[in-house]
């Protein structure tokens, strides 16, 4: 069993390139924050997605990150150490990132009658994607992490894509979206409320906590195992789901319930 | 571009082990299960009955697994033929389909075992009939309608030297390329969260032919999934064939992702019509 | 591009060293998560910190290399002689590395003693359940029953497009999940539809009984593949349609069973399965 699992984890990384969470771990933030959404912003929301629930577009801006008009997001999906340098090699600022998005976008809903429905249907996209994407640990320390390699059984394989879905999935491989959020969404309420309570900035420096402990937990011969890495992976993983989907929740809750 | 091509890749390769049919066993249950989401309920206890208790998802792609035991059970099922000019349904296809339900419209009638059967045929062959991938345009113009158009071809896909047959795409391909972690309770919940009751009234309205023709009419007029993919034989150079990119699947994946949501909702009508007394 | 591809077949051809997969052992948790009773549902959720039974559905896989839990490797399949269940005494004994192994059955009967014993700490209690979710699972996949005459067809093979495929691993991979491509829970929305009577026909009897009463069809599993068989795509459909209503049986049974040893010990309103 396990090694058709890492057999297949292998194969499978050796496919992914920086997609954030994949689909699977993006599906179920937006379940869990749709779980989480009141009537009134659900039934608002969906009417501005032609009735469509918010996973459908989960991963949406994944799809459309290479060909225009979107092409200009492609660069949102990341964020950077607070304290890193955030311009290139030639010293030109680095281009906005997925929390300076996420601000942008619940300014500009803030009064979202007032704006067009296309727009108030791209930026739900945006939002559902982006709150999923700022609570990736290898999302945040970006320059860090994609270097990064590691060994499981006797490959060798990326941190980043590693962390996009791979974590996950040795866990839940045959779990539905909906039934990982099911099985995730078991805060509660005061853990929901404390998940929800703070910024997209307060949210950013737990990341980065998140992050460093991903990163600092490989053991130095590089060699993971369930047993060294994968158990403990896997808990921190299945934690950002599942704080991402309650806030995924109050940014939409505070913009659509009204 | 590269995880999408090579998701494919993987696709194609997983077909090869998993007997890839029209729409795949994703695309089949995942209309299955929207027409239950919209059946009433006694509807839903009356087809039930006659299917030992089993949900119709569970047969969504029963004609795909037995389709070898029985020799009418081939393509007549599967694909559906229209003449280019109307983009009506035409000839052996729509007989099969008519015939079908009648069948079930007298269902009281019928034997269990056979009654079984037309059951199976229909969750499955109306799905099929949704499918982009199973619409085969005819000029009808000569004496005997000749064969214009199905979606067959092997395509090309751009920076990767893949070659991939277009069938493939429509079957399970397209909707799975993205989603490979959703199943068909996810799909329906997706697609199916809220959908306006005008949305399902306008597209549940017509006849079953009618609704054949807005699906090659789509297929044909409004998405044209033939454009652009002239018929190659497999093998042709790689020169010859043709490129469908990243922008143009999202479009398909999209066309796709309505056609199965529509296909649910017109075989929840159907089922209501017929076994909601 | 190539090398992808070479692992990817790589990884789907590889035999699997154990057990019901993954999906399989998450689906039998889930059926009978649907099938637990409010009270036993709440009790275990609050022994497993807020968790179902499905979110540990293999997890006494997950932990088998961990310190403390190596010797669960032996704690998943059974041993017959011919169809004569193998007492735990006689395992420990046996000249056989694959009889040895076979101490399930005895897990099992432990887990369930220690739950009903009661005095346990937060931990036991939680391990303890988790060892009955994923045994009863694999004591309901046909090719855990070790039967002492029948080793030689463990070893029966075919050819699918002229590559080799061992049978034993058709049935812990293919078996289902060649018919069915459904995820967790609509294993549940599938196969958790049993009428009262048909559910009570399934918990009847004893853990022990029910152990003993797979055997027939748990054989019987060898005479549906000739060993070193040819199929092509079309051959193997028709040869799975044998199959398919017989494995996913087993799923719906084993998720049955498995709630009504979970509502035995967990809602003092159920009455608890007899071990024998």
């Amino acid at each position: 069993m396990k090694r058709t699992i890492i057999a297949t984890l292998l194969a499978l990384l050796c496919c992914s390139s920086a997609m954030a969470w994949d689909s699977r771990g993006h599906s179920a933030i937006a379940y869990i924050a749709e779980k989480h959404l009141t009537k009134r912003a659900k039934a608002n929301i969906e009417s501005y997605i032609s009735g469509r629930s918010i996973v459908y577009y989960a991963s949406w801006m994944d799809f459309n990150r290479t060909d225009p008009p979107f092409d200009v997001t492609n660069n949102w999906h990341v964020d950077y150490w607070t304290d890193a340098e955030r311009t290139d090699s030639n010293g030109n600022p680095l281009p906005p990132n997925s929390v300076s998005q996420i601000k942008r976008i619940i300014s500009e809903m803030d009064d979202f009658r007032s704006l067009s429905d296309s727009l108030v249907n791209i930026n739900i996209k945006y939002l559902v994607h982006l709150v999923g994407d700022m609570h990736c640990p290898v999302h945040i320390n970006f320059p860090t992490s994609r270097p990064m390699r590691v060994k499981i059984g006797k490959e060798t394989v990326k941190v980043h894509a590693m962390w996009d879905g791979k974590v996950i999935d040795l866990k839940h491989n045959n779990t539905s979206p909906r039934l990982l959020a099911n099985n995730l969404d078991i805060y509660t309420p005061e853990q929901i409320a404390a998940a929800q309570s703070g910024t997209p900035d307060d949210w950013y420096v737990e990341t980065v906590a998140a992050s460093k402990q991903a990163i600092a937990m490989i053991p130095e011969s590089k060699k993971l195992t369930y047993d060294n890495y994968f158990n403990k992976a896997i808990a921190i993983a299945e934690d950002r789901i599942t704080v991402a989907g309650y806030r995924l929740a109050a940014i939409l809750n505070a913009i659509f319930d009204k | 571009m590269k995880r999408f091509i090579i998701l494919l890749a993987a696709l194609l390769i997983a077909g090869v082990n998993t007997e890839c049919f029209a729409w795949g066993r994703e695309g089949h249950a995942t209309i299955a299960y929207i027409a239950e989401r919209h059946l009433t309920p006694k509807a839903k206890e009356n087809i039930e009955k006659c299917i030992d208790g089993h949900s119709i998802v569970y047969y969504a792609s029963w004609l795909d697994n037995h389709r070898a035991e029985h020799k009418s059970w081939g393509k007549l099922s599967h694909v559906c033929h229209y003449d280019i000019n109307t983009l009506r349904a035409i000839g052996k296809p729509r007989s099969y389909m008519k015939s079908t339900l009648k069948k079930l419209k007298n269902y009281r009638e019928l034997p269990d075992s056979a009654l079984k059967v037309t059951i199976y045929h229909f969750v499955h062959s109306f799905g099929d009939y949704h499918c982009p991938g199973h619409v085969a345009l005819y000029d009808c113009t000569g004496e005997k309608p000749k064969k214009v158009h199905t979606s067959s071809y092997d395509i090309y896909l751009k920076t990767k030297k893949t070659v991939f047959d277009y069938h493939k795409l429509w079957d399970g391909g397209i909707i799975q390329q993205n989603h490979p972690d959703w199943g068909y309770m996810d799909w329906g919940h997706a697609l199916d969260s809220s959908v306006p009751q005008e949305y399902i009234d306008s597209v549940t309205a017509g006849t079953w032919e009618d609704w054949l023709h807005d699906v090659a009419t789509r297929t044909h007029k409004q998405y044209n999934i033939f454009e652009g993919v002239p018929k190659k034989d497999k093998g042709a150079a790689e020169s010859e064939l043709s490129v469908v990119d990243r922008q143009k699947m999202n479009e398909f994946g999209e066309f796709a992702a309505e056609q199965l949501l529509i296909g649910g909702l017109r075989m929840a009508k159907i089922i209501n019509e017929i076994f909601g007394e | 591009m190539r090398r992808f591809i070479i692992i990817l077949l790589a990884a789907l051809s590889i035999e699997s060293a154990s057990a019901w997969s993954r999906a399989i052992h998450s689906a039998i948790a889930a059926i009978a998560d649907d099938n637990l009773t409010e009270q036993a549902k709440s009790e275990i959720s609050k022994a497993l910190g807020g968790h179902t039974i499905t979110y540990y559905a293999q997890w006494m896989y997950d932990v088998a290399d961990s310190e403390g839990y190596t010797h669960t490797k032996n704690w998943r399949s059974v041993a017959f002689n011919k169809s004569k269940l193998i007492s735990g005494k006689k395992i420990a004994k046996h000249s056989e590395d694959i009889v040895n192994r076979a101490q399930g059955l005895e897990a099992l009967i432990a887990a369930v003693k220690a739950i009903e014993g009661g005095n346990l700490t937060e931990q036991q209690l939680a391990d303890n359940i988790r060892y009955i979710v994923t045994i009863v699972g694999d004591l309901h996949c046909p090719t855990h029953y070790i039967f002492t005459d029948m080793l030689p067809q463990r070893k029966a093979f075919y050819y699918y497009n002229d590559k080799k495929y061992s049978y034993v691993s058709y049935w812990e991979n293919n078996a289902v999940r060649g018919t069915f491509s459904w995820r967790t829970d609509e294993y549940v929305h599938q196969l958790s539809r049993k009428t009262p009577e048909q559910v009570a026909q399934i918990t009847k009897g004893s853990i022990t009984d029910w152990i003993v009463g797979n055997v027939p069809t748990y054989r019987g599993i060898y005479d549906l593949l000739e060993s070193g068989s040819r199929f092509d795509r079309k051959t193997m459909r028709l040869w799975q349609n044998n199959i398919y209503p017989i494995s996913t049986e087993q799923v719906a049974i084993a998720g049955y069973r498995l709630a009504a040893i979970l509502n035995g010990l967990f809602d003092s309103s159920v009455e608890n399965v007899k071990i024998k």
